[in-house]
């Protein structure tokens, strides 16, 4: 358990040690890392801000030392889940402040023995599935992991291409991070600050050195997701990096040797790869050392069960309940065409569960089971892939802002902050770049 | 109760108070039910009592 109010943790320990488990508590993002290093956790409660840091930066620590362990956030507020979801994956966990003995036992029965509900077996600690297809692509994933080639993940939207990804890098065993970043997010006029990173003074705006992606990934595996959308005029500078192995941060002299894993992913198809040229021949065979297609979800539909499971099982923890899927419902999820796969599975059991009213025992599907964003358009997300720590500290903090039309006190409040330290992130904000404290 | 630009209540320091609170008494109920020594229970309502304390100190404040 990460968190910095040593009354709050030494009850929340007592309570969880009464309920037949062992803890260990730390204060700061330092005394979170080494505890991180030194024991195998099944589990981390994380509390977002901390005095040395934020949650975020341990997050890293738990990839590298601890990737099997499953994450909860300690938070006060249901607003910040989306922002952290964003950054932490959607496997994570909520404690929602006030907690009481139940939650925190649903959380550990859940994640830890699976007494609460229907336990799902998660392969590399992530991937959810036993079908034929899932078997093949896991047998893969065993293969490739034992290499050092570079993947491209081929698969339709929402078929869990950075699951995926977060899976090959749990199966090597690697001491590195995963860093992952959206090439369709960034732009063209950045891509290559994020990728190598740059110097200080090396264009306007670069008020300090940046380290790229690929540094960030030292040892690792750096993913990089709609690798078509980047523009072919961009290609030939990745390239070389893949080809060479070195880096050059953006302006700067000094050569930096670079050892990460490449696994890029697309949703185009192999034929419009070859014949809209989306991805130079070159880069492609750099790049799909050792391809990999993601099965659609109506090609596994026997998987639709326990993939509703667990989107069930997350959803019944977070808000408390306990419904359960008949077999009705799952007729229902199996003839369904799904053609925004996983990710609309996902909806749908969302949307399930917001309607099921109180004392229902049974899962209320929705009378329409389709999207109208079903097939089409990428995740929405709140963030733009390659920032660091600091800055997806900072857009948390600023949306939270915005979100609270400036209000300090409501705003930390949903941060889970003291007034002083927002005001003191706030400062530190204005005095690297033109942030406003007037408002609010 | 309102919060005021000069005297803005900071109400994560109130709610820290009130989940310690809320900790506690859960702590306390669940000793209660495994029949942990009255002592330890004891101790427990006596870190409650203080938040409570805390509490009124800082609405009085505010």
């Amino acid at each position: 358990m990460v968190d910095d109010d040593a009354s709050f943790t030494e009850a929340t320990a007592k309570i969880i040690q009464l309920l037949q488990h062992e803890v260990e508590v730390a204060g700061t993002v330092e005394e979170a890392r080494s505890a991180l290093q030194q024991t195998e956790f099944d589990m981390v409660l994380l509390d977002i801000m901390l005095p040395d840091g934020s949650g975020f930066e341990v997050l890293e620590s738990i990839y590298r030392f601890n990737r099997l362990a499953h994450i909860a956030f300690i938070t006060g507020h249901v607003a910040v889940k989306n922002i952290i979801r964003s950054v932490a994956g959607p496997e994570v966990s909520f404690l929602l402040k006030p907690i009481d003995v139940d939650k925190i036992r649903s959380l550990l029965n859940r994640v830890i023995s699976g007494n609460d509900q229907v336990s799902i077996a998660r392969h590399y600690g992530i991937l959810v599935g036993e079908s034929p297809a899932m078997q093949a692509l896991y047998t893969m994933i065993e293969r490739v992991a034992a290499s050092s080639a570079n993947v491209l993940l081929q698969g339709q939207s929402g078929s869990g291409k950075e699951l995926v990804a977060r899976a090959i890098h749990n199966a090597t065993g690697c001491d590195g991070s995963f860093v992952a970043a959206n090439c369709g997010a960034i732009p063209t006029e950045l891509i290559a600050s994020e990728l190598f990173g740059h110097e200080k003074g090396a264009f306007t705006g670069a008020s300090a050195r940046k380290i790229g992606l690929f540094e960030r990934a030292q040892g690792g595996t750096l993913f990089l997701d709609e690798i078509t959308e980047m523009p072919l005029d961009m290609q030939p500078n990745l390239l070389r990096v893949l080809e060479t192995g070195k880096i050059c941060r953006v302006g700067g002299t000094e050569e930096i040797d670079v050892s990460c894993r490449v696994l890029s992913a697309t949703n185009r198809s192999r034929d419009e790869l070859a014949s809209k040229q989306y991805l130079r021949e070159d880069i492609y065979f750099r790049l799909a050392v050792f391809p990999i297609e993601l099965p659609p979800l109506k090609d596994r539909t026997e998987d639709i069960p326990l993939l509703a499971q667990a989107f069930l099982n997350e959803f019944n923890q977070e808000q408390n309940t306990d419904y359960q899927l008949d077999d009705k419902a799952i007729e229902r999820l199996q003839q369904y065409s799904w053609p925004g796969n996983i990710r609309e599975l996902r909806h749908a059991i969302q949307r399930a569960h917001i309607l099921t009213g109180p004392g229902v025992e049974t899962l209320q599907l929705p009378a329409e089971l389709s999207s109208p964003f079903a097939s089409e358009g990428a995740q929405p997300t709140a963030l733009q892939a390659g920032k660091t720590i600091e800055e997806v500290e900072r857009q948390l903090i600023l949306e939270t802002l915005k979100a609270t039309k400036g209000n300090k006190p409501e705003a930390s409040d949903m941060l889970g902050i003291s007034l002083k330290t927002l005001y003191n992130r706030l400062n530190q904000y204005e005095q690297s770049s033109d942030i406003s404290l007037e408002s609010g | 109760m309102t919060d005021t630009e000069n005297t803005p209540l900071d109400r994560h320091a109130l709610r820290n108070m009130l989940n310690n609170i809320t900790m506690n008494a859960e702590l306390v109920k669940l000793m209660a039910q495994q029949d942990v020594p009255s002592q330890q229970l004891v101790e427990s309502i006596d870190k409650m009592l203080v938040e409570c304390k805390h509490c009124a100190t800082y609405l009085n404040q505010s």
